[in-house]
């Protein structure tokens, strides 16, 4: 299933780059390429399996009854949660209650123990992301950053985006051995985005800096950036304020919401710095060694009194 | 056929002791300085020659030569760590094997300038059964057959198992050992906690070094050929038996330097039974691949524990 | 003026063009050897370091792109070599045929190799690689238990590979693999492997699949070996087995060396890496009176060389050139008035 979705999103690639190429170019030269591929997609796109699920009205990713165990441990214990279209979703716990392993879980660096995961995907189809490889879930359109930043070190900021957009590349193996044209006009097109996004991130003066050196700051922001390269529907950030200081964190908290408005994606984050989480989420949900104890607006959750006792433990006084 | 068997475990035995000789130096390296000393073999090989030449020129016993040899191997060890390991600028563990590779390429040099380009190089085994005038073999009467020990075996055998089962109550009960451990699971934090880390890998390198050359020489006493590169075969089992058994522990590599030479004997005893006579030539063929299969299904080793990244 | 250098200066950086003149270069010492300017065996020794500079730059994309260590060059190299014997001398089929069942089997290893580099990381995969070498080494040795394996002079496409023809094969095959790998190296490809080589956990989230790239890495870098053991087969046309120094482990370790002493992700820093290793021996010291005399020096040489620039410059020849680079433009800007 997964290989058939990639086709077509290599399809949707091919034409998207031949419309941008009919657009820039002499006329004439690429409508023929571009009508063909568009037909050729039309055709792919019928032949897609129906998967049959589907989500409540406005919900893009619904995790329901999530169990995680490692041997004997219960990293994540029957959590559902849906998280609706075009909101900030914040996840909240004390440390070890499971949140980076619900969103490997999401972005499948594990596999789940049990319970399903549904996602609206690009085109509008509700997948089972269970069923997908781990590589394959970006062709979804979720993109994650990481709590321990991982950014390329040995190449470019810029070469850094362009491995963000791996998967926008159509051209295969041999046409990148030899170098044909069709590769450098893709790398034209993708590198032209790369470079809006490094403006949209405010990085354009460290397009040519290697990464390896860079201040923390910097990297946290080419982690961002690097999701911003392939139309996410969905970004996760797992602890994006993590290691910076207060006006640092600020900025991240604008940014997030610029990145919501302008790229018009949902986003879903865990974070401990409690005032952003306040200050940005629409949605907080906290949770406890893997299990549900609060959901709601920030306010309810942070009135709730399962959360309160989950993080200051409970007071003997009272 | 059950006392051939028993004979043919019993004529792994000094193969045995070298390579575990071999494998704990090997893993010490790998411990303490996170690389792979691909001069082993060769560190190994000029100490013998050490030995070998006092022998010839000045017939200096082998049991009594076997320690300037060593003293060689503990000063080849000490320099790789103290010259080339401290003063290069930030060598990473790749950085560290290609520097030993290039020590290699030294000593194989070195050999001939400094021993001669002979043929054949004299050498006895520890205890010298010909000049005693006793016979090389021990025979013990075993369930109506014979058991056929060489008596080298048996000597080395037992220096193998007093040298090793020292180094293991060092590392178990010292403060050495608890440095070593404490340096291979992390070298930086060890310092931080005033370990003397550079002390502790240079004492690595120099056991290293003189377990390498006690196992070359016990190899040459049993009859090996001494030559630049003699001890690769056993240098190359040993890094084999690392991970065979998993460098995460030091019992685990020395268990299995003891399988690799007994399954390639228990290979070659199959060709005992009829129509397999061939199987010698594929014996370690055979072997390897075993172990290759066993790794693929334990990939962290036989004793290891797996590491999990989190991400 | 400014203009005009930068066309040169792009000219020059350009891989197609540097490749193109590295071509023109080494074919006309090949000539000045035809017009007896040059001796014979230094122009054969030049075809012998390429052969190993092949290797190497296959390797190079393993090693310097993808962060995959494997000891079992030798190994891949010995496929490569019998199979040239085998099938061109045992079965007296055209040289041809010997690269297809080189390229089978070598695409089959990698993609096994690559397989178990998906379960097996670092220097566990590195020693099992090893041990896939070895059991290579032996299967061979047992299969053809002779001191020496030899081939007669291969024709192909009619031509004569003797020293002549088939250093001009070497050259070309040289060329045209070492422009591929640059290609890919500058693609989308060459990338994801870096990707790959720093965080696995950051390319799968980029999308890059590892199976992939790690198989496409292995096999690469096995398809070169094993080339390189049949053009070593087709030009020096013998090949002793038992102590063959050829398929052991220091085979391995030299190309290695090579590529961390040219700078682990640099092809021409790789290329002059070999050279270090096998060519200042074959090319220069051996015409040196006093390593004719001693020719334990050679190796002691080499040995030296590679710890010193290991020790000194842990970034290898590409580093070196670099920063050679910036001194003499620190100069030159000097001159101009100190700009930049």
């Amino acid at each position: 299933m997964a290989a058939t979705y990639a086709r077509v999103d290599r399809l949707r690639r091919r034409v998207q780059l031949y419309e941008q190429l009919a657009a820039s170019g002499p006329a004439g030269r690429y409508e023929k390429k571009l009508a063909a591929a568009k037909a050729q997609l039309a055709r792919q796109q019928d032949s897609l399996p129906r998967t049959g699920l589907t989500l409540p009205e406005g919900v893009v990713l619904e995790v329901k009854d999530l169990c995680m165990y490692f041997g004997g441990i219960h990293a994540v214990d029957g959590l559902s949660f849906q998280v609706k279209k075009g909101e900030i979703f914040g996840l909240i716990g004390p440390n070890g209650a499971g949140k980076t392993t619900v969103f490997n879980c999401i972005t499948q660096f594990y596999k789940p123990t049990s319970g399903s995961i549904h996602f609206e995907n690009k085109s509008g189809q509700v997948v089972d992301l269970n069923r997908e490889k781990v590589h394959d879930v970006i062709l979804q359109g979720i993109v994650r950053t990481f709590q321990n930043v991982e950014v390329v070190r040995e190449v470019t900021v810029l070469e850094n985006l362009l491995i963000a957009g791996h998967r926008q590349y159509t051209s295969n193996l041999a046409q990148q051995a030899l170098h044909l044209p069709i590769l450098k006009q893709e790398e034209r097109v993708i590198r032209e985005r790369a470079l809006q996004v490094l403006e949209f991130m405010g990085l354009t003066g460290y397009r040519d800096w290697y990464a390896a050196g860079l201040p923390y700051g910097v990297l946290k922001k080419i982690e961002i950036a690097r999701t911003l390269m392939c139309d996410p529907q969905l970004i996760i950030l797992d602890e994006p304020a993590a290691g910076l200081n207060d006006t640092e964190t600020a900025e991240l908290a604008k940014l997030i919401r610029r990145i919501q408005k302008e790229y018009r994606c949902t986003i879903l984050l865990v974070e401990h710095d409690m005032g952003l989480v306040m200050d940005i989420c629409h949605t907080v949900c906290a949770i406890s060694f893997g299990k549900l104890l609060s959901i709601g607006t920030p306010a309810q959750v942070q009135a709730d009194k399962s959360v309160q006792s989950a993080y200051l433990g409970v007071s003997e006084e009272v | 056929m059950f006392v051939a068997f028993v004979n043919t475990l019993c004529s792994s035995l000094l193969t045995v002791c070298i390579t575990c000789l071999a494998t704990f130096a090997v893993t010490l390296i790998f411990k303490t300085s996170t690389t792979t000393n691909f001069a082993q073999g060769s560190i190994a090989a000029l100490g013998c020659y050490v030995t070998a030449d006092l022998f010839g020129k000045y017939g200096i016993p082998v049991w009594i030569g076997v320690f300037p040899g060593m003293v060689v191997g503990i000063l080849v060890g000490l320099f790789v760590d103290i010259v080339f390991f401290r003063n290069g600028k930030n060598v990473n563990a790749l950085g560290k094997q290609i520097i030993t590779m290039g020590l290699v390429s030294i000593i194989f040099g070195g050999i001939p300038l400094i021993f001669g380009n002979p043929e054949t190089i004299p050498f006895e085994p520890f205890y010298n059964t010909v000049t005693a005038g006793t016979t090389p073999n021990l025979l013990i009467p075993f369930l109506g057959g014979e058991l056929v020990l060489s008596k080298h075996a048996v000597i080395c055998l037992a220096i193998t198992v007093v040298v090793l089962a020292g180094l293991f109550l060092l590392l178990k009960f010292s403060k050495w050992g608890l440095a070593v451990r404490s340096t291979a699971s992390n070298e930086f934090t060890a310092e931080l906690m005033g370990i003397n880390s550079y002390a502790i890998t240079a004492a690595s390198w120099a056991i290293a070094g003189a377990l390498g050359v006690l196992a070359a020489v016990m190899y040459a006493g049993g009859g090996a050929r001494i030559g630049p590169s003699f001890m690769t075969t056993i240098q190359v089992n040993a890094f084999l038996a690392g991970i065979l058994g998993g460098f995460s522990t030091f019992r685990g590599p020395v268990i299995g330097a003891i399988c690799i030479p007994v399954a390639a004997n228990c290979v070659g005893f199959l060709a005992n039974f009829r129509g397999m006579s061939g199987i010698t030539r594929w014996n370690m063929v055979i072997v390897y691949a075993l172990m290759l299969i066993v790794i693929l299904i334990k990939p962290q080793g036989l004793l290891g524990r797996p590491i999990v990244k989190k991400v | 003026m400014v203009k005009k250098q930068n066309r040169v200066q792009a000219f020059f950086r350009h891989p197609l063009s540097q490749i193109i003149l590295f071509v023109i270069i080494l074919a006309v010492i090949q000539l000045l050897s035809m017009a007896g300017i040059v001796s014979n065996s230094l122009v054969f020794a030049i075809g012998n370091t390429l052969i190993y500079a092949i290797i190497a730059i296959g390797f190079c994309l393993l090693l310097g792109y993808s962060g995959l260590a494997s000891l079992g060059t030798a190994g891949f190299i010995g496929l490569g070599a019998y199979s040239a014997f085998y099938v061109v001398q045992e079965m007296g089929m055209p040289y041809i045929a010997a690269l297809v069942v080189t390229l089978a089997v070598s695409i089959g290893i990698g993609v096994v190799v690559g397989f178990i580099s998906l379960r097996i990381e670092g220097i566990y995969l590195a020693i099992l690689t090893l041990g896939l070498a070895e059991i290579i080494r032996n299967l061979l040795m047992a299969l053809k238990s002779t001191i020496q394996i030899e081939i007669e002079n291969v024709r192909l496409f009619g031509l004569l590979m003797d020293t002549r023809g088939g250093y001009f094969l070497i050259l070309l095959t040289f060329a045209v693999l070492f422009w591929l790998t640059a290609n890919l190296i500058n693609s989308p490809a060459g990338r994801a492997m870096l990707a790959m080589k720093n965080s696995t956990s950051a390319a799968q989230a980029m999308g890059i699949s590892l199976m992939k790239y790690r198989l496409l890495a292995f096999v690469i870098s096995t398809v070169f070996a094993a080339i390189g053991g049949l053009l070593y087969m087709m030009y020096v046309r013998t090949m002793t087995t038992a102590t063959s120094t050829l398929l052991t482990l220091t085979t391995s370790l030299n190309i290695l060396g090579a590529v961390i002493i040219g700078g682990a992700k640099s092809l021409w820093g790789t290329t002059f890496g070999v050279f270090i290793i096998y060519g200042i021996q074959s090319m220069f010291l051996s015409r040196i009176p006093f390593f004719i005399e001693n020719p334990a020096f050679m190796t002691m040489v080499t040995g030296v060389l590679i710890i010193l620039v290991v020790m000194f410059f842990p970034g290898g020849f590409a580093q070196i050139a670099m920063q050679a680079g910036q001194w003499l433009k620190g100069k030159g800007g000097k001159k101009k008035g100190g700009a930049a």
